[in-house]
């Protein structure tokens, strides 16, 4: 059953004097537990994509319905709150609050959501040492690497228990270690967690580990291939 | 959490936030004690003309104080007085006879206010006997008088000279005496050192042949200040066919001035912080603009507008508090200090004292003052945070997190 449904969405930037069309007619269909890449060349639309799929940008025609809600039909708060309790974002330059250490942005997600003090440390140390930084807890993103930083972000993506997680080009920022680390840790919380992953991506080792390789160029759709069967 | 992220974010730009309190400190210093210095002024020109001129509470005929003319008396003054005085609420009565009058030289002449009065019962009630920079206070056996210094300089006299008074008996011609001068005062009023003279009431009541108990003024001087309007009323009330006025009937525009003294520091000070609130909207601005990426990574991640709004709108008022605690302490201190040792403005001594003023100033500020330039720092925190947030949360996060 899908879990995200979008059907011919175009999404055209009218800014310039030219209209720009970012998404041009795209329909897609992601189920839940999938492990799933977006590639295409840069300014093929793919962030585009991946934020309206995350509920952060509206198209300009077309339909997104997110476990079984049509977006549109969403007040901003109510939005809001459905990113909150639905969808984890990591992105591409990490995106941390700076002056809150790393166990503080895992909390500040827990918090707007209303857990308790107890609570929100609990789990988020848990997910700090599952992504391997049980002992960074304390520093600020600007005492940690790039690697560490986009681990801390995956480990706020994952921080509610969303449905599914959102990246975009979470790896276009890290040596290859740290992108090797990083995407163990992605497939491992699929794999044992449910957790559906799209990820916007033009790096070959994430498209490597993905199980859905969907191309897009100029907005449109070109390719949608299913590397392994969906087994989850 | 949000009061901690607020609090942290202002520290990531030391050197513009220490900029914003530095201007929001001086901004407040410079109007605090500005304010202080006023009020210091205000209130010391109320307290010298209480205690040297008009006490807390006169009491005349009700058609005295109209012309000066002598046949309106204070009847049964002495009994009247004696009844003051039993008032638990009372510190001292003292008994006038004020007539308008010229005072003579062999130089010079002036028109002034000749004060009848008993010496010691002025004590009780005026300063004036603390004002003598010459002589002694009402000394001598045969009509001694105490001038002012502006008056002495106006006649040409010194200690110990001559001058003629004359005025006004109740019928008939002019009466005329000559008075040694005992004593040279100066208060902080040089319109008053040169209009009043102060002689005792008995050569008055000779020189005039009024009766011995033609009095036309009873000044009384309170245990508290602020009990004077009430008294009044009460007095009043039991003496219809008398007139009571209290210092601020008096003196209505010092009174207004005192009474709106609140109002004025809050304009002021509004002003001021109008000014400061630009250029902490401008530095708001450049904060919420520069970190437009990470506000919408926020409204992505799930914070609502209205978290993000009081965010930013905190982290405004912890800049102007910081500003404002800087600006209320130092301005504190300096009153503090120079409320003790007071600031001489001598260089403008003569322009003061011609309209009342004295020139040394000790600044000095109500307490619930600072409370006020608490609350009106704050508004201005929120005030100047309001522009930038409504600015930055019209952005999708998808277009603030596009935003370089």
């Amino acid at each position: 059953m899908a879990v995200i449904e979008v059907k011919d969405i175009r999404k055209v930037y009218t800014e310039t004097k030219v209209p720009v069309y970012a998404v041009n007619g795209i329909a897609l269909s992601f189920e839940k537990g999938e492990f799933a890449a977006i590639v295409g060349p840069s300014g093929s639309g793919k962030t585009t994509l991946l934020n309206i799929l995350g509920g952060i940008d509206v198209p300009s025609e077309g339909e997104v319905i997110i476990d079984k809600k049509h977006i549109a039909s969403l007040s901003s708060r109510q939005l809001i709150d459905f990113r909150l309790k639905n969808i984890g974002f990591v992105f591409q330059s990490y995106n941390l609050i700076p002056v809150l250490t790393a166990i503080e942005n895992v909390e500040f997600i827990l918090q707007l959501q209303g857990q308790s003090k107890n609570e929100r440390r609990k789990r988020a140390q848990q997910l700090l040492n599952e992504v391997g930084l049980g002992d960074r807890v304390n520093d600020r993103p600007a005492q940690l690497s790039g690697g560490q930083q986009q681990r801390v972000a995956v480990a706020r993506a994952l921080a509610s228990r969303p449905q599914f997680v959102l990246a975009d080009e979470p790896t276009a920022n890290l040596d290859s270690k740290s992108t090797e680390n990083l995407l163990n840790i992605m497939e491992k919380l699929n794999r044992e967690e449910g957790i559906t992953f799209i990820f916007s991506t033009h790096d070959s080792r994430v498209v490597k580990k993905a199980r859905r390789v969907i191309t897009i160029e100029d907005g449109c759709v070109v390719s949608d291939e299913r590397i392994a069967p969906n087994n989850i | 959490m949000l009061l901690i992220i607020a609090w942290r974010n202002i520290w990531r730009n030391k050197l513009r936030s220490f900029v914003v309190i530095v201007s929001v400190s001086l901004g407040l210093v410079g109007g605090i004690f500005s304010m202080a210095m006023m009020y210091g002024m205000i209130n010391q020109r109320v307290q010298n003309i209480i205690e040297n001129e008009i006490s807390h509470i006169q009491v005349h005929h009700p058609k005295f104080t109209e012309n000066y003319e002598m046949q309106y008396v204070v009847s049964n003054a002495s009994e009247l007085q004696k009844k003051l005085m039993t008032s638990s609420e009372v510190e001292a009565v003292c008994s006038r006879l004020r007539i308008p009058g010229m005072a003579s030289s062999a130089q010079s002449g002036a028109g002034i206010m000749i004060l009848g009065i008993h010496p010691d019962e002025e004590r009780g009630v005026t300063r004036i006997h603390e004002s003598l920079v010459e002589g002694s206070y009402l000394e001598g056996r045969r009509n001694p008088i105490i001038i002012g210094e502006k008056l002495a300089r106006k006649l040409k006299v010194r200690l110990r000279s001559k001058i003629v008074l004359t005025f006004q008996p109740r019928e008939g011609e002019l009466a005329r005496g000559a008075f040694r001068i005992v004593g040279i005062y100066k208060t902080n009023n040089s319109v008053f050192d040169q209009g009043q003279v102060f002689v005792k009431r008995t050569d008055l009541v000779r020189i005039s042949e009024y009766k011995d108990d033609h009095i036309n003024e009873l000044a009384l001087w309170l245990k508290e200040m602020d009990s004077a309007q009430m008294l009044s009323k009460q007095f009043q009330k039991k003496h219809l066919e008398l007139q009571f006025l209290t210092w601020r009937k008096i003196q209505p525009d010092l009174a207004m001035v005192t009474d709106f003294m609140a109002e004025y520091f809050i304009i002021f000070m509004s002003i001021i912080l109008a000014a400061l609130g630009f250029a902490i909207v401008n530095t708001m601005l450049m904060v919420v603009m520069e970190r437009i990426r990470e506000l919408g990574m926020l409204l992505a991640i799930g914070m609502n507008r209205g978290r993000v709004f009081r965010m930013i709108i905190l982290e405004s008022v912890f800049l102007c508090l910081v500003g404002g605690i800087a600006g209320v302490g130092v301005s504190f201190a300096l009153i503090e200090y120079f409320n003790q040792a007071g600031i001489d403005l001598g260089l403008f001594a003569e322009g003061f004292e011609s309209v009342g003023y004295a020139s040394q100033v000790y600044p000095e500020l109500e307490s619930k003052f600072y409370f006020i330039i608490g609350f009106m720092v704050v508004g201005m925190g929120i005030g100047a945070a309001v522009y930038p947030a409504w600015k930055v949360l019209r952005y999708q996060p998808a277009k603030a997190l596009r935003m370089e």
